[in-house]
């Protein structure tokens, strides 16, 4: 082959394949320059990485973090430590109510609840409580209008206990489906409560439900998702500056798995869908809310005019930056505040905090 | 005095190195016979460092690459037009970490023209080399335009065999037009060892 054949071969093999390839990018995402320029140091504090974290709370001085074991750390910094838990047991939920810090166990080795347990703190003495079952498997605590919510799992169904502000037990909630029968399906447990400043709300599975402490009804509101999974639940009040009033729910459609954040406030409104499952929320500012999600990190939506604006284009708020991979690629399974202290806590990528709205995050 | 020997050798071969693209091909001058003839073709093998040097906005204002040293090889195949010239193409593969733990991956596929000194039994190729550059950093995937400038250092071990040292700048263009203040061109060094086979 002469030489000019040989040149002019390569010249439109290199233009065929540059012509090709040229529109494979990612416009949404940051060119790779700018991205490695912007770049800084992820500061890591000694958490194993590779751990579920499923709650994180603010005892006095310290940080608690529930990853099957519970870990402490100051406020102020310094190394996690692990702390005393009863025997042979694994957390399966954390929260601080009437200053004291309360938890729910299973058993290690076979996955049995151990009921609710409370102590003081810092010095660490467990005790179970004997008010319901204390072979319940204890799912989620929360507290909503100084009530602790207790969503537990016993034989299978879920049920629901709140405790009072002064910490006093105030009996079993009702949890009826849409035929008004107590909840019979397994698994089905109430996954996450808000409070409007008249109605508490509960999602599980589902179900949407609203009422009176200790007595809901599934919700029937005009236009509300039907024939999705509900999954966390925000209620803002509103106000100059502040995201818009009405109550914030994660959904998730699993015929066409994706996820959706829907909003109420007289009308129910939904955002664009976006392949991914919600979970929690946290309002991260007055006018940012964030969502975790199950496989894609968290997205950040701001507004303080309306929910259109809250909601556009919300494929593009996905966060963090790209480069911090294990969070980007990450389950988000909820987030903790403290001040300007915002943790993520992470299936199987342990916990992160930010200090600054997101722009940077460390790893703890 | 073995030490001031070896001393002497290397600035010598740093100066044969670095001066031999600035003289003339004095083999020529000196009558002597033509290394390569038209048609032949080679081959080269290259693996070695990949040193991030700076980034630059097209603005002119410079900062960190902020990515670690990495690892590169090539492949390189093109045919002699004379006894100086020579035209080919390469892919070359490199890989480095960024201060975040992500890899960062180039793939770049350059046209190649050299020209050749000869300086029996060296021989100081002077290239350049442009084409386009495939490129991944965590989620983020783009094919931007690169130049590749540089010089390799040969020494013939018989006709078909040469091993020798390449220094190649690679200076690839980035431009953004959804936000041009994102522009940049990443400034790289190359320095790989090389293993040429002419038939």
């Amino acid at each position: 082959m002469s030489y000019k054949k040989y040149t002019l071969m390569l010249l439109l093999l290199l233009g065929c394949v540059l012509i090709v390839l040229s529109g494979c990018r990612d416009a949404d995402l940051d060119p790779i320059y700018y991205t490695l320029e912007n770049e800084e140091e992820i500061v890591d504090r000694g958490l194993d990485n590779e751990i579920s974290v499923t709650h994180v709370v603010t005892g006095g001085s310290d940080y608690y973090a529930a990853a099957g074991v519970i870990h402490k750390r100051p406020v102020a910094g310094g190394d996690w430590t692990k702390i005393a838990t009863p025997a042979d047991s694994l957390c399966t939920a954390l929260a601080v109510h009437n200053g004291e810090l309360y938890a729910g166990f299973v058993n290690r080795s076979n996955g049995a609840g151990l009921g609710l347990w409370k102590t003081a703190f810092p010095a660490i003495s467990w005790t179970q409580l004997s008010d319901f079952a204390t072979s319940a498997e204890v799912v989620m605590l929360k507290e909503a209008n100084s009530l602790l919510f207790v969503s537990t799992l016993e034989s299978l169904k879920g049920k629901l206990y709140t405790y009072s502000l002064a910490g006093v037990y105030q009996g079993a909630s009702t949890l009826p489906d849409a035929a008004g029968e107590p909840f019979s399906y397994d698994q089905v447990f109430v996954r996450d409560v808000a409070y409007d400043g008249s109605d508490y709300w509960l999602v599980a599975a589902t179900y949407l439900l609203t009422g009176g402490a200790g007595s809901f009804t599934v919700a029937a509101t005009a236009g509300q998702p039907s024939g999705v999974e509900f999954w966390g639940l925000h209620y803002a009040a509103g106000g100059a500056g502040n995201l818009p009033a009405g109550l914030y729910v994660s959904t998730y459609d699993a015929s066409e798995s994706d996820g959706r954040i829907a909003h109420y406030d007289v009308t129910w409104t939904s955002s664009a869908a976006v392949s991914t499952t919600f979970t929690e929320f946290l309002a991260a500012a007055n006018d940012r809310l964030w969502v975790g999600t199950q496989d894609s990190g968290y997205y950040d939506l701001t507004s303080s005019t309306d929910v259109a604006t809250l909601f556009a284009d919300i494929a593009d708020q996905r966060q963090p930056d790209n480069t911090i991979a294990d969070l980007y690629n990450g389950s988000v399974l909820r987030f903790a505040q403290d001040g300007g202290t915002i943790f993520a806590c992470t299936s199987l990528a342990g916990l992160w905090t930010t200090n600054n709205l997101g722009a940077d995050w460390d790893r703890e | 005095m073995l030490i001031r020997k070896g001393k002497t050798a290397i600035l010598l071969t740093l100066l044969l190195v670095l001066c031999a693209p600035l003289l003339p091909a004095q083999d020529e001058e000196a009558g002597s016979v033509a290394i390569y003839s038209a048609g032949q073709v080679s081959l080269s093998l290259n693996a070695g460092m990949f040193i991030p040097l700076f980034l630059q906005s097209f603005q002119g204002d410079y900062s960190e690459p902020n990515l670690k040293l990495g690892g590169l090889g090539s492949l390189m195949v093109g045919m002699h037009l004379d006894n100086n010239w020579f035209l080919g193409a390469e892919v070359s593969g490199m890989f480095a970490k960024d201060i975040r733990e992500n890899l960062m991956l180039m793939v770049p596929i350059t046209l190649k023209g050299a020209y050749f000194f000869h300086f029996f039994p060296f021989e100081i190729p002077v290239y350049l080399g442009a084409g386009m550059n495939l490129m991944k950093l965590a989620e983020q995937r783009q094919i931007d335009f690169i130049l590749k400038p540089g010089f390799s250092s040969y020494w013939k071990y018989s006709s078909a065999w040469a091993f020798g040292l390449n220094f190649v700048y690679w200076l690839d263009f980035q431009p953004w037009k959804e936000d041009p203040d994102k522009a940049r061109m990443g400034n790289f060094l190359e320095i790989s060892l090389s293993a040429k086979y002419t038939w």
